[in-house]
């Protein structure tokens, strides 16, 4: 099966903030196929975050989608919205930009799905857990058998929705069948004993249980896509290996399509079969995990591999990336090769944005670097002060505040530690 | 064993006890013995008006090491072992709850006066956030400042020029002396912290997680960094760190820590060529490698969650999520049954199986059946071989009449394990482990009634 599932186009993010516009994602381009996993690798504010929620439609203000087509292939939506929206129809895709907010939300649970760092905020402390898989079972029920094609009928239901969840207590909203349907969820995630810990609250779950249950609300609607954002992150490194494989199994059984999104190359290697390295809000360079991790082209790849301490060997002495993470302003940016400044081979050809250029190795691997097309040459190397020769081997030059958009976005980067101690006094 | 050997090879073979020869050549510059840190829950007067028992949670439990001078000695572990909390009780930061920490030869504990100021001036530390402590209205420089202030070093001029120096030497420029905390990125943060630590020239630096919240290129940046002022400086770390890739990276010896207590210690290359202890080699298993290999690899990654330091286990702390666990001597069972048996008890003795959705507690025979065969069913992943299969029938028929002792005790008498009756110590040497695997045998038989009492030393 070789059918894109996904189709992203020309897609930028901008965030209007108070120093100015961040061009959070610029000019994306995306193909996922159906039942691959698609990695996204990043490192803070290179914008992977930003575009997972792009596509979820979850960027909120000052944030805003400014451009772009988001083309998703699914036969029975292009039958429910052509009526409405004969614009956003192509064949079998629709463009989801292109549709209402209410019909995009009536989308989430049943075709996308995403999992975040932090499992607590997909749960509410005061219903049991089953009762939340349940209402997510009930709740995508409901969105498959109401039809999307009017807007009135989809706002009545939202409304209606509503009303029941605040009305009533959800043990009675909620039926036996998804009750039933929450139980096997659970145990579809590989928690042990699940008719007992549906009836349990999220807090009497472990962190790495929590994790797998968030992964079963999430399964609930059976996605086509799930979007995992950092997920395992919080985690520690043998409950991570737990939830890898757990979400490596599902994706065998169900055959579903997962976008990774992560800072970390060793859950990438674990996890994907195409991956998109992502510098400035572009990717740039893509192609299956062999082009990317044994045949990769762009100078930032190779100084983000060379920054990995090896667990294998003892190494060297590592190769760091010079310098800082960009300014993603708008004014600070020139309509250059964004790493140019970072770049140890930056030329003069370098001050021309580089288009996406096929590489050698799969058919899927391109890379935005004039390296392959052209030979390093020094004569035509910009000289070392040429971005005004702040940079040094180990110095970061000055970096300006608010350039951070993956941090202040919500859950995403960059990784932190949980806190060591239980019961201890740390703050 | 055949690795202690190796590690009395250059010595006078003096084995058992004190290292003597060791000592007297090299007389490690901090030497922690038997730290003990608890944290009170339910402690407050209020909770002891309400007689609430205070519960123990024992963050850090007996823990022993040397740090020699020069060297970068590990502290690795996941959340919970109590790696973060051994490093700030050796620094005084935080009071010892039992135990000894001795730096240069003197008992940090006993300190007062100059003796102490002398102490908070050789040993330093570098927090993953050296600015949650920090006023944020505080400049750079002053905040590089503050302890020459402090400690009343040097002139004024001398100082702002040691300011300078340092910040220079981290790889920032002095002309960013005037500006606050929040107009850096974490990496120069972390620049600034390191700056911080060495400005009165310490000997001695605990290094807590100082690049888990940095990107991996600008992690790679401060790793060199701290390779280098080791160097220049004649430093020596302690590296506390939950990544083992860093830990590899830059160390000497590691100390793995698990709930509490080390587990195992040893060279560098040692530990991670060849790991003893089934939990370093779980997670070296578990770590993702950043090849094209890592989708082949083979993983064996273990199952469950770290225990509650409230409670720990009994034994081996490890022993809930050991794959190894040891069966009695006299029991033929394959591993995978025996952990399998193992995980129910644990429940059972835990009280954790809800028997509320298979009936009342008051069964007839043919209902005691149904009752055990629809819990073993729910219980237990695959079919237990005969013999076991009836132990296991008849401990889960005492649940009928919820009689969990009688349960507990008809698995224990059959299937209680060394692990759990005693913990293993971990032992001298270069390479010390404590698992009962590597015991020598004449002390792992026969002495099953050693209860609590420690094991071989
Ligand atoms: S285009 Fe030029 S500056 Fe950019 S990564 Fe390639 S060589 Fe470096
Ligand atoms: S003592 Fe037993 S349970 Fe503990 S690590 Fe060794 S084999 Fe495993």
């Amino acid at each position: 099966m070789t059918e894109d599932v996904l189709r992203v186009n020309d897609l930028s993010t901008r965030f209007f903030t108070t120093e100015g516009q961040v061009n959070a994602v610029s000019n994306l381009d995306l193909r996922i196929e159906r039942g691959e996993i698609f990695g996204i690798v990043g490192e803070s504010g290179s914008g992977k975050s930003v575009t997972a929620r792009s596509v979820m439609n979850l960027i909120e203000s000052p944030g805003e989608i400014t451009s772009g087509e988001i083309w998703y292939r699914n036969r029975d939506l292009v039958e429910d919205v052509e009526g409405d929206y004969p614009d956003a129809v192509d064949g079998e895709f629709v463009d989801l930009l292109a549709l209402s907010d209410d019909v995009r939300r009536s989308l989430r649970g049943t075709s996308f799905s995403m999992i975040f760092q932090d499992p607590e905020s997909s749960f509410n402390p005061t219903l049991t857990v089953g009762e939340q898989l349940a209402e997510a079972v009930e709740v995508q029920r409901r969105a498959s058998a109401n039809p999307r094609s009017t807007r009135a009928r989809t706002r009545e239901y939202s409304l209606g929705n509503y009303l029941l969840s605040t009305v009533l207590p959800s043990q009675r909203y909620v039926s036996e069948a998804s009750h039933e349907r929450a139980i096997e969820l659970l145990e579809l995630v590989g928690i042990p004993d699940p008719v007992e810990r549906a009836d349990e609250y999220p807090h009497e779950y472990s962190g790495g249980m929590l994790q797998r249950a968030m992964i079963a609300q999430a399964l609930a609607g059976e996605p086509d896509l799930l979007i995992a954002d950092e997920p395992t992150t919080a985690l520690d490194v043998t409950i991570q290996a737990q939830i890898l494989d757990l979400l490596d199994e599902l994706q065998a059984e169900t055959g579903m399509t997962i976008l990774l999104i992560t800072h970390n190359l060793g859950v990438i290697a674990r996890m994907c079969d195409q991956v998109g390295v992502m510098y400035a809000g572009e990717i740039v360079e893509r192609g299956t995990l062999e082009d990317v991790f044994d045949g990769h082209v762009h100078p930032y790849t190779e100084g983000l591999l060379g920054s990995v301490p090896d667990l294998e060997r003892a190494g060297g002495r590592l190769q760091p990336i010079p310098g800082n993470v960009p300014s993603l302003l708008d004014h600070e940016m020139d309509d250059r090769c964004q790493f140019a400044d970072r770049c140890p081979k930056a030329m003069e050809d370098c001050l021309e944005h580089p288009p996406e250029f096929d590489a050698p190795g799969s058919d899927h691997h391109e890379v935005r670097c004039v390296l392959t097309e052209t030979e390093y040459d020094e004569s035509r190397a910009l000289p070392a002060d040429y971005f005004g020769g702040k940079e040094r081997p180990t110095a970061d030059a000055y970096a300006d505040p608010g350039t951070d958009i993956d941090e202040s976005t919500g859950p995403g980067n960059p990784p932190r530690q949980p806190v060591d101690e239980p019961g201890g006094d740390r703050p | 064993m055949s690795t202690d050997d190796a590690s009395t090879a250059d010595g006078t073979g003096a084995n058992g006890g004190k290292t003597t020869d060791e000592r007297s050549v090299d007389e490690p510059l901090v030497r922690v013995d038997d730290l003990h840190k608890y944290f009170w829950e339910n402690d407050s007067v209020f909770d002891r008006l309400l007689g609430g028992e205070p519960v123990a949670v024992r963050a850090v439990d007996g823990v022993s090491f040397d740090v020699h001078r020069g060297e970068t000695l590990g502290l690795v572990g996941e959340s919970g072992c109590g790696k973060s909390t051994t490093g700030e009780t050796l620094l005084r930061l935080q009071e010892a709850t039992d135990g000894r920490v001795e730096f240069e030869g003197r008992d940090v504990y006993d300190l007062g006066g100059d003796e102490l100021n002398e102490f908070r001036r050789e040993a330093q530390v570098v927090f993953q956030d050296p600015f949650s402590s920090l006023d944020p209205r505080m400049t750079v420089g002053e905040i590089v400042r503050q302890p020459l202030d402090v400690h009343d070093v040097d002139t004024d001029a001398e100082r702002r020029k040691r300011v300078r120096d340092l910040l220079e030497r981290v790889g920032l420029s002095a002309d960013q002396l005037d500006r606050y905390p929040h107009e850096f990125s974490g990496g120069q943060r972390q620049r600034i912290g390191i700056a911080r630590a060495l400005a009165l020239e310490p000997e001695f630096l605990v290094l807590d997680e100082p690049t888990s919240a940095l990107d991996v290129s600008v992690q790679a940046q401060v790793l060199n960094l701290l390779e280098d002022l080791q160097t220049e400086f004649d430093l020596t770390y302690l590296l506390i760190s939950h990544d083992l890739s860093v830990i590899r990276h830059i160390c000497d010896r590691v100390a793995v820590m698990y709930l509490g207590e080390i587990v195992e210690i040893g060279p560098v290359e040692t530990i991670f060529e060849e790991p003893k202890h089934p939990y370093t080699e779980a997670l070296l298993e578990s770590v993702p490698r950043a090849t094209t290999a890592e989708r082949d690899r083979d993983r064996e990654t273990i199952s469950g969650d770290v225990p509650s330091p409230r409670d720990p286990p009994s034994g081996c702390r490890f022993r809930t999520r050991c794959p190894m666990v040891i069966p009695p001597d006299d029991l033929a069972i394959d591993q995978d049954e025996y952990r399998a048996i193992v995980n129910l008890r644990e429940r059972i003795e835990r009280r954790d199986v809800s028997l509320e959705s298979l009936g009342e507690d008051d069964f007839d025979a043919g209902e005691t059946r149904a009752f055990v065969t629809e819990l073993k069913g729910r219980l237990l992943e695959s079919d237990l071989s005969g013999r076991h299969e009836a132990v296991v029938d008849e401990a889960l028929a005492h649940l009928a009449s919820a009689d969990w002792d009688a349960a507990a005790e008809r698995l224990a008498s059959t299937y209680e394990s060394v692990c759990e009756r005693r913990n293993p110590e971990l032992g001298d040497g270069h390479h010390p482990v404590a698992c009962h695997l590597y015991d020598d045998p004449e002390s792992t038989s026969g002495t099953d009634e050693r209860g609590d009492q420690a094991g071989p030393n």
